[in-house]
């Protein structure tokens, strides 16, 4: 039977674009420029730059070649790499980057109700009379906000809203039209925002911060295993996101050179982003203390409260503080749309027609989002059980490769790239297994030392227990589901199917 | 901005956009052209 031809992305510079947009998102605003500045500065960068090579930019590449090669989704790239035994994996990536997406739309909502907001002049108060009671502006906006369920609620339904849209049209005409603006106007602001922070006076001591390498810190373990974990969270590396990009790349799309752009401009935009927020706060901060107290209240207090504030004190505000948060928008909802195309294309496997799979998709976004836009503590807890879990996702990737042959893999990348990658491939795939138990076993260290009475206690927000059991509940059904996603997910062409029986991977070696 | 901060400065984001800047070189030399 004639299969229909599979959409595909216009061009090389489409894909990277589209992948850009997917690396960047608010982390690189709200969480790169704090922890960059609290682990060395310049030293962070480097051992920053360590990890891409390492870490990120191979998980890149794996999931690059599973995507293209199997032109499946997640499920059906696994049960192609792996086998028919371990489709689950594919199953447990996409349930893992599922529970991202679905609050990722209510904090895509929040940035947009915030640019709405600057955008029309609420954001700029008259700041004498705001900050001189014991709670701030920015505080009692935030406080109002987060507590009014229409409006969480309504925020999140309009990111859902407009993603479904977007990814209802397609590649060609949906994603890949809406990305291309996107990408280029967040990075404009970004440049414009950071270039008018390092001319503001007194940002050279935020600066300090971001750039001058404390040296001393990289024989700090905490300073590596910070570094890792932002180079594993902030690429995208192993969320499964640039697998499902790349099933729509044109034949023998070059991996390894595309992969390398993604990680390197994910930095760098961070780079560009710790520049505006650091020299900005440290600029306006009326004391270093309250810029360092800015840094430490996490990314709802430095964005929507400090941020708000400080902001409102600048000359331009009512120009800059849109921008800000327009910026912030754009890069939650690129990332927000990779998400929710990972989903739709896992579906679109299954047999659903691309309209049909992003209007289902967007019912259940929407519908699983609401906990988590009523409960800031339930985001939370979401944020930590999927955030660690997708180290799992990316040692899942690396072991699909290291089953499949890491030197056939990488023989295949080397084909089809512009650049050789020679043994350092082959290297790092077979370390990943090694990081991965380091970073791991850190995070699950300082969840039981910070929570010595609780960290059992799943109903905890940021404890162990409640990570087991959620992982545990999305392993025990992606186990009992194997044999019918590998039955049901559709063949690609890596698939052979035996006669009588169930499709299975295709083994080219006799393997 | 005291000499050390622009040398940082310029030793981040240059190498950074280097980088960045010498692969999409290459990426659009070999095929960023249309299908």
């Amino acid at each position: 039977m004639a299969q229909p031809q599979q959409e595909q992305w216009s061009g090389r510079l489409a894909i990277i674009i589209a992948a850009v947009s997917m690396a960047v998102g608010t982390g690189n605003i709200w969480r790169f420029p704090r922890v960059a500045a609290e682990w060395g500065g310049g030293a962070f960068l480097v051992a920053v730059t360590i990890a891409l090579v390492i870490w990120a930019i191979p998980l890149l590449m794996c999931e690059f070649l599973m995507g293209s090669r199997s032109r499946l989704g997640n499920i059906g790239a696994f049960r192609d790499f792996m086998g028919r035994k371990h489709t689950w994996a594919g199953g447990f990536m996409v349930a893992v980057t599922l529970g991202i997406m679905f609050y990722y739309s209510v904090v895509a909502g929040w940035c947009i109700r915030y640019f709405a907001i600057a955008a029309t002049g609420g954001l700029t108060p008259d700041v004498s009379t705001a900050a001189a009671g014991a709670t701030t502006f920015g505080q009692v906006q935030w406080e109002a906000f987060i507590n009014n369920p229409v409006e969480t609620v309504g925020y999140h339904a309009a990111a859902v809203l407009f993603t479904t849209f977007v990814v209802f049209q397609g590649i060609k005409g949906g994603l890949e039209r809406v990305l291309k603006v996107f990408l280029v106007a967040l990075l404009a602001i970004i440049v414009l925002l950071a270039a008018r922070a390092v001319m503001l006076p007194g940002s050279a001591a935020g600066l300090r911060f971001l750039f001058v390498p404390d040296w001393s810190q990289l024989a700090h373990s905490r300073v590596w295993l910070e570094a890792f974990t932002q180079a594993a969270w902030s690429t995208g590396a192993g969320w499964g996101l640039m697998m499902v990009y790349a099933v729509y790349a044109r034949k023998n799309e070059e991996i390894s050179v595309n992969s390398g752009i993604v990680a390197f401009s994910d930095v760098l935009v961070g780079i560009f982003a710790a520049t505006l927020v650091l020299g900005t706060l440290f600029a306006v901060a009326p004391t270093p203390d309250i810029a360092q107290q800015a840094l430490d209240a996490g990314h709802v207090g430095l964005t929507f409260i400090y941020i708000v504030d400080l902001i409102a004190t600048m000359p331009g505000a009512w120009i800059i503080s849109p921008l800000f948060f327009l910026a912030l928008a754009l890069a939650g909802v690129s990332s927000f749309i990779a998400m929710f195309e990972l989903a739709t294309t896992n579906l679109m496997n299954f047999g659903f027609m691309r309209r049909h799979a992003a209007v289902l998709v967007g019912i259940v976004a929407f519908a699983f989002g609401i906990p988590s836009a009523l409960s800031i503590e339930f985001l939370n807890n979401q944020d930590w059980v999927w955030g660690v879990g997708l180290l799992i996702s990316g040692l899942l990737t690396a072991l699909a490769i290291l089953k499949y042959g890491v030197n056939r893999a990488a023989a295949e990348i080397d084909a089809s790239s512009d650049i050789r990658i020679g043994a350092w491939f082959a290297l790092t795939i077979r370390a990943i297994p090694v990081v991965f138990l380091v970073l791991f076993g850190w995070w699950i260290y300082q969840s039981v030392r910070d929570n010595p009475d609780t960290w059992w206690n799943p109903m905890v927000t940021y404890s162990t227990g409640t990570m087991i059991l959620q992982w545990g509940i999305v392993l025990v059904l992606v186990l009992a589901l194997n044999r019918f996603l590998a039955d049901r997910v559709k063949d690609g062409p890596m698939t052979i199917v035996h006669e009588g029986g169930p499709s299975n991977r295709r083994d080219d070696n006799g393997r | 901005m005291d000499g050390e901060l622009v040398f940082w400065i310029c030793f981040f984001v240059g190498g950074y956009s280097l980088a960045v800047g010498a692969l999409l070189r290459i990426a659009l030399k070999n095929g960023g052209s249309e299908d």
